[in-house]
């Protein structure tokens, strides 16, 4: 038998390799962007040959509860806040760098009395659910008793049970049709953020589900079923595989920005992988994705897709252990506050598409100040943050670091960690990272922070609203304030925020809390998340706002 | 034969009930409570409690878990925490979708493997062999995650031959056509490791038969090479490939996570993944009952065929 040389085989290797590489420079841009060339076994996503238009969005995980009252996460919030409405809203379809405008949607008004207990809502009339029933004040009483009234007939203990219900009806003591197009509402307490908190969506609860699907369906059942009121219904959905919703044809609303939808179906696809889910952009198999791995954005931006982003109602932080000595101290506090290179870990680690955050509150928020500093604060520097810790009297430190590995809202968790543990161990603070899967890392979380642990990370938005976090009453266990950060001054500004009735003085109410508590620093935040979208230059009429969530009543997809 | 078979269903029904008891305990023991992942880490205690009294969660856990068992003795396999469903609602279309992507890989495998090994064998040290031979450590070498990356870049982007993920397309009309396009290169790349070992199993047992004497008899005979290879050595060398191939089905159902992570390919590893994150304890216990279930079935069916093909192993 003829053998063949060894030393052949590396000279066949590299000639299967050469022709594999010269077949790989293939360009699929075009003047458009994406690709020039329909891959083989996927549909056009733009048309689908009946004439209808279809936007594909790739998620980033599987969805889970198309029920507003009792879904679990962001990911599914953003499919029901199509379909589904409240009585109102925050205007997403215009591109603003500001808090977007609390507009009526299903109540053509409201009206407050004086100390913020009693809210009532005149409803809109002529507008039907999905399944041509009527909204009314009694939709609106049925979906609140379902969430609020033990006694009621289709009570579900799960919508009472998730931790929005709090943000949403914080003393509700009862809800009453005052006639079939009033509904009036009764708070223990004064509810002055009530327009905030009921369109923040994050808490999604206060949307409207049509009744009559939940007696034929059920509490549970009526999740395979969704029925709103919103400019989109539901089509289907495969479990794995997508959420479809298409154009809503009797849709209430005619006058911007509560206009019907312009394209005609939306399939909502889970894309865990990123790498996939840029695949998937560039093939056509999605038109819109969200959260592309910073690395991959100026390439796609030079193949044509288009990246809208900017600030939103997020913030990365450090949580400090204020029960901890070696947090006590005000100047180390400060000291760890100087020593992040934030502006490095927005550019050069996140690529853009986060911002620095010097402040607690977020983009969104009404009360969000750009230019805020703590009034302590010089800068970012080594030096200073050294001189920090010097007049503090400790010279080097070490401390243990929390965080988790991923997760809802925390970016790239370790990477950041990483940064921050590089930036402290110049000024002498060696920080341990422990990181934690994401689950296990919540429980903890909400133990609050644990002896010997100094500072964990997090992530979050405004829900539940951000000075929630502030309060002492909200200590961990069982609170926000995971920290034990507790200020009487501050609880007696925001005591007087939550009963506030004027809207300017209540900012200014909560500023002032927030400029103490940054004072303190009780938190160090990192960045603002940008929330990335990247899209074909096929879609248009995708708005910004400094929202985690979107509107695509005015997106339309080009052929 | 009989006897065997009830030898083995026995032993098979053995192995399931550990499987489900150390899965139930090795679930339990993970830190994270399930009611807080459902209603949000600020729900109240009233409600975290009435959650946790209504999943039986505070019950002793020998109790669940015979809770559990009772109800899959009588079909049900449970309701899902986190989705509120029956478990079988979820589990039994992913399972399909598995079988879709487990049939078409092991097809894959067998159909590039068994010949590649056959030649590699009948030509030992030639070219071929030796590209067989380091293409089979490649393959079983390569991560899927990566392999599966690089083929999607590769055909769905770059030569757009393929569709890039998903199990049809998400417009249109699913049909078999739509289906088997999108189930090349998910199959090819889980198809990767069982081809590899198949290669090299055939490749080494073949070598092997083909040394022994009775073949050599064979060939002085003047039988013809290719009943020497494949009616006499062959048969004779295939019995570890059925082996190793029913193992590779166990893997294959519950194990290619990361090929249906890559590909958006809805399957059963994908979904024991997320339940594993959610804590969703019943979802996780049925599918791995069911991975444990066809394991041991297709397990058993490949030894039946070994006794088959060679009556002497049924000593």
């Amino acid at each position: 038998m003829r053998r063949v040389r060894m030393r052949h085989v590396p000279v066949w290797l590299a000639a299967v390799l050469m022709l594999a590489a010269c077949g790989s420079n293939t360009s699929p841009t075009t003047e458009s962007g994406g690709s020039s060339r329909q891959p083989a076994g996927q549909a056009q996503s733009a048309s689908d040959g009946k004439g209808q238009t279809t936007l594909v969005y790739g998620a980033e995980s599987e969805f889970d509860i198309l029920d507003p009252h009792s879904a679990g996460g962001w990911v599914t919030y953003r499919i029901n806040y199509q379909m589904f409405e409240g009585l109102l809203g925050r205007d997403l379809t215009k591109s603003t760098l500001e808090a977007p405008a609390i507009i009526p949607v299903l109540a053509e008004r409201w009206e407050t009395n004086a100390d913020k207990t009693v809210w009532t809502f005149y409803l809109r009339r002529g507008v039907k659910f999905h399944d041509g029933t009527e909204f009314n004040a009694e939709a609106v009483k049925f979906n609140v008793d379902r969430c609020f009234d033990p006694k009621f007939e289709h009570f579900y203990p799960k919508c009472q049970g998730m931790e929005a219900f709090h943000y949403e009806y914080p003393g509700l003591r009862k809800v009453e049709v005052v006639d079939p197009y009033t509904v009036r509402f009764t708070f223990g307490r004064p509810f002055a953020e009530l327009p905030w908190n009921w369109t923040e969506g994050g808490m999604g609860n206060v949307v409207f589900i049509s009744p009559e699907a939940i007696r034929k369906y059920g509490n549970e059942g009526v999740a395979e079923h969704p029925v709103g009121t919103g400019p989109f219904r539901f089509v289907e959905r495969v479990r794995g595989e997508k959420v479809v919703i298409e154009k809503n044809p009797d849709y209430w609303g005619s006058r911007e920005p509560l206009t019907p939808a312009k394209v005609d179906r939306v399939v909502f696809r889970p894309i865990p992988d990123t790498a996939a889910r840029v695949t998937a952009l560039r093939t056509g198999a999605a038109d819109v994705i969200i959260i592309p791995p910073p690395d991959s954005i100026k390439q796609l931006e030079s193949e044509g897709f288009k990246l809208v982003q900017g600030p939103v109602s997020h913030r990365w932080f450090f949580y400090l252990n204020l029960k901890d000595r070696k947090m006590r101290d005000v100047r180390v506090r400060r000291a760890l506050y100087t020593a992040i290179n934030r502006d490095g870990i927005a550019k050069d680690l996140l690529k853009d598409t986060a911002e620095p955050a010097y402040g607690y509150i977020a983009p969104g928020y009404p009360a969000f100040d750009k230019s805020f500093r703590p009034s302590w604060y010089t800068g970012y520097g080594v030096e200073k943050a050294r001189e920090l810790l010097k007049e503090a009297g400790v010279s080097e430190m070490e401390i243990v670091m929390r965080g988790p590995a991923s997760g809802s809202g925390t970016i790239l968790p370790v990477e950041i960690m990483q940064w921050v543990q590089r930036d402290w161990a110049k000024i002498g603070v060696k920080a341990k990272i422990e990181s934690y899967e994401w689950i296990t890392f919540l429980t903890m979380w909400n133990k609050g922070l644990d002896d010997g642990v100094q500072v964990q990370a997090m992530g979050s938005g405004d829900a539940p609203p951000p000075y929630e976090v502030w309060s002492s009453e909200w200590w961990g266990p069982k609170g926000h304030n995971a920290g034990y950060y507790a200020n009487p001054k501050v609880d007696e500004l925001l005591k007087k925020a939550w009963v506030e009735p004027d809207d300017a003085r209540r900012t200014g109410y909560i500023r002032n809390a927030h400029e103490i508590y940054m004072n303190d620093v009780a938190v160090i935040p990192v960045v603002h998340d940008k929330s990335p979208f990247m899209m074909s230059a096929k879609v248009n009429g995708w708005a910004y706002v400094p929202a985690e969530w979107f509107d695509l009543r005015n997106v339309s997809v080009a052929p | 034969m009989l006897l065997l078979l009830i030898k083995r269903l026995a032993s098979a029904l053995v192995v399931l009930f550990g499987v489900s008891v150390l899965v139930f305990l090795l679930i339990h023991l993970v830190p994270g409570d399930v009611a807080e992942v459902v209603l949000g880490p600020g729900a109240t205690a009233e409600s975290l409690a009435r959650l946790r009294a209504a999943l039986h969660l505070d019950d002793p856990l020998p109790l669940q878990y015979l809770r559990w068992l009772s109800g899959v003795a009588n079909g049900d396999l449970g309701t899902s925490i986190a989705l509120s469903i029956p478990v079988s609602q979820i589990l039994v279309p992913r399972l399909w979708n598995s079988l879709i992507l487990t049939g078409a890989s092991l097809l894959i495998a067998l159909a590039v493997g068994l010949p590649a090994g056959i030649v590699a064998a009948k030509r030992q040290y030639s070219l071929f062999d030796r590209v067989a031979v380091i293409g089979a450590v490649v393959g079983a070498s390569l991560p899927a995650f990566w392999l599966g990356l690089v083929l999607m870049a590769l055909f769905a982007f770059h030569l757009k031959w393929l569709p890039a993920l998903g199990m049809y397309s998400v417009v249109g009309d699913r049909t078999a056509g739509d289906l088997l396009m999108h189930l090349i290169l998910p199959a090819v790349t889980t198809s990767a490791v069982p081809m590899a070992v198949v290669t090299r199993l055939v490749r080494s047992n073949l070598i092997d038969v083909l040394q022994a004497d009775y073949v050599t008899a064979l060939r002085a005979r003047g039988v013809d090479e290719w009943s020497v290879v494949f009616r006499h050595g062959l048969r004779n060398s295939l019995g570890s490939v059925l082996t190793i191939t029913g193992l590779q089905v166990g893997y294959l159902l519950g194990g290619a996570v990361f090929t249906e992570v890559i590909f958006s390919w809805p399957g059963l590893g994908s979904l024991i993944y997320d339940s594993i994150i959610a804590r969703d304890m019943p979802v996780v216990q049925a599918s791995v009952l069911v991975v444990g279930v066809f394991f041991v079935t297709i397990n058993l069916l490949a030894d039946l065929a070994v006794i088959v093909l060679d009556p002497k192993t049924s000593a």
